[in-house]
């Protein structure tokens, strides 16, 4: 069965300005839908929206489900999950740990899914003692995308996952993307990265300062003049 | 030699306790960055509830059950006032400033002091026996009295119990977590408030079963009987580095015993003066403590 998550009219403010005015967008499981954009356009504000990390208006439909009224840990539990910009994993706290973490909110057995994470990136495995602070900064990325995968998310949303990553780990990380999505994940993707992300999306937005002024396929924001000038030259 | 030894272990007596406490402050500071001035409050009230209980139990005759079930029900009832404390008058100010908390903190520890002299009386209550003190053997010249070994004990147990909780439950994990990145953890599915509710209530438990160890030792009891032994356990927690819990436990034992060889070489009336000096001296060469990580902003 499909989910999809539809979001209808969503607007947030910090304070007295306006960072996202009314947009409207819809992602679905086993896709990669990608919104792009400059700095500023309201992309990392959409998302914590959508986490429930900020207050906002407008509706959140997950599969008939309104998820405005829920905390971030109910969204959490009803399956969305937010891998947020900057990584935000806790320095002090072993790789293990921060996993553990992860699957705060299961009852299920947590070495399972710690081994299901350690397989997927066998890197972790390797430092699974060791403090996620110490970790460099590819690998703390996929630690913050193993944590996100341990709640078992039906959907997945993450926030610029190359930055200041080396072309090397950026590719490699893409890759488990598009591995993710065939086992039937939606994924939700920030990029300033456009190229990067359109290749790899079935479905994409365009944001400025707050709208969408683009909606297409992947490939066919890619061969947009508009999208070729703004955000791929 | 003789006499060295006997101050050392009358010292970790004390210290263990300093040590107990001690955590309750250092626990809610990591996690809130404020500090709890109504914690030797908790305390207190530890000692006090342990002594209704045992009123209204009839407790007669000192035993080993009657020791526990004290023990137990001060433990509780200090988790329950420490979680309402936090629920009611910390809660509220989550977001304001955090001189809000401060004072509000502060206005909480007179509320129980004289609130406690209204209900309870302001004259000192001699605290029930729940277990004959007796002298068990001697170590090089040195007596060990079996209420000291209790100390030792139910401080040891009650330190690997929160090294339990902290490092090998998720919700010791979720206490870190939300000590270092209160702004990721609600990401992982946690709730901060629940984490929040539970510093508190574990700090206050520690604390209560403080009260009633020091309650036996030395049985008289009176509401403003927390300021004394919070002041040292707070000088212990920065001396350890606020916010280290291994801090905290190696900053009270050290404070506990520095005070009995000032007590035991016979400059008794200075034993207050230390926690001031330590703090003094603490503040202004390493604020930071013995094993505190970064500066914060300290109030």
């Amino acid at each position: 069965m499909k989910s999809s998550i539809i979001v209808k009219d969503l607007h947030v403010n910090y304070g007295l300005i306006t960072a996202v005015r009314g947009i409207s967008f819809s992602f679905s499981s086993g896709e990669i839908t990608c919104l792009i954009g400059c700095n500023g356009a309201g992309k990392s504000t959409t998302l914590k929206a959508l986490a429930g990390l900020l207050p906002h208006s407008g509706q959140i439909i997950f599969d008939s489900k309104n998820m405005q009224v829920l905390s971030t840990p109910e969204r959490l539990k009803q399956g969305i999950a937010l891998c947020p910009e900057g990584r935000g994993i806790f320095p002090n706290l072993t790789v293990t740990e921060n996993l553990q973490l992860g699957a705060y909110s299961k009852k299920t057995k947590l070495s399972d899914l710690l081994d299901r994470q350690f397989d997927m990136f066998p890197r972790l495995a390797e430092r699974r003692q060791q403090q996620g602070g110490t970790l460099s900064g590819g690998e703390q990325q996929m630690l913050a995308i193993a944590r996100a995968l341990m709640s078992e998310p039906k959907m997945l949303m993450l926030d610029e996952p190359s930055l200041g990553l080396a072309p090397i780990i950026i590719e490699q990380i893409f890759q488990k993307f598009e591995d993710l999505r065939k086992t039937g994940l939606g994924i939700l993707l920030i990029e300033q990265n456009a190229s990067l992300a359109l290749e790899i999306s079935s479905s994409a937005y365009v944001l400025e300062t707050g709208e969408i002024i683009l909606h297409g396929t992947g490939a066919e924001l890619l061969k947009d003049s508009r999208v070729q000038q703004s955000y791929l030259s | 030699m003789e006499e060295f030894l006997q101050h050392s272990l009358n010292g970790l007596s004390f210290g263990s306790i300093y040590a107990l406490v001690a955590l309750g402050y250092t626990m809610v500071y990591g996690i809130l960055g404020m500090i709890n001035f109504a914690h030797s409050e908790i305390y207190m009230m530890g000692a006090f509830m342990c002594y209704y209980f045992a009123l209204w139990m009839g407790f007669q005759t000192p035993s080993p059950i009657n020791f526990t079930l004290g023990l137990l029900f001060a433990g509780l009832m200090a988790g329950a006032i420490g979680f309402l404390v936090e629920k009611f008058a910390y809660k509220p100010l989550r977001k304001s400033p955090k001189m809000n908390s401060l004072i509000t903190a502060i206005g909480v520890s007179i509320l129980f002091q004289y609130g406690g002299q209204i209900i309870f009386g302001a004259n000192p209550k001699s605290f029930p026996t729940l277990i004959e003190d007796q002298n068990l053997f001697e170590i090089a010249g040195s007596q060990i009295h079996l209420i000291d070994l209790l100390i030792y004990g139910v401080s040891a147990l009650a330190l690997l119990g929160l090294h339990f909780i902290i490092y090998k439950t998720q919700t010791g994990r979720a206490m870190r977590a939300v000590s270092s990145r209160p702004d990721m953890s609600p990401l992982m599915g946690i709730d901060n408030n629940k984490i929040i509710s539970m510093t508190f209530i574990i700090g206050s438990v520690l604390a209560g079963i403080a009260a009633v160890l020091v309650s036996i030792k030395y049985p008289k009891i009176d509401p403003m009987m927390g300021s004394k032994i919070g002041m040292s356990a707070f000088v212990a927690a920065v001396f350890g580095g606020i916010g280290s819990l291994h801090g905290a436990i190696i900053g009270g034992l050290m404070l506990g015993v520095g005070e009995y060889y000032l007590i035991g070489y016979g400059a008794s009336t200075y034993r207050d003066a230390l926690s001031f000096t330590v703090l003094i001296l603490i503040l202004l060469y390493k604020p930071t403590g013995l094993f505190g990580s970064q500066l914060k902003e300290k109030i």
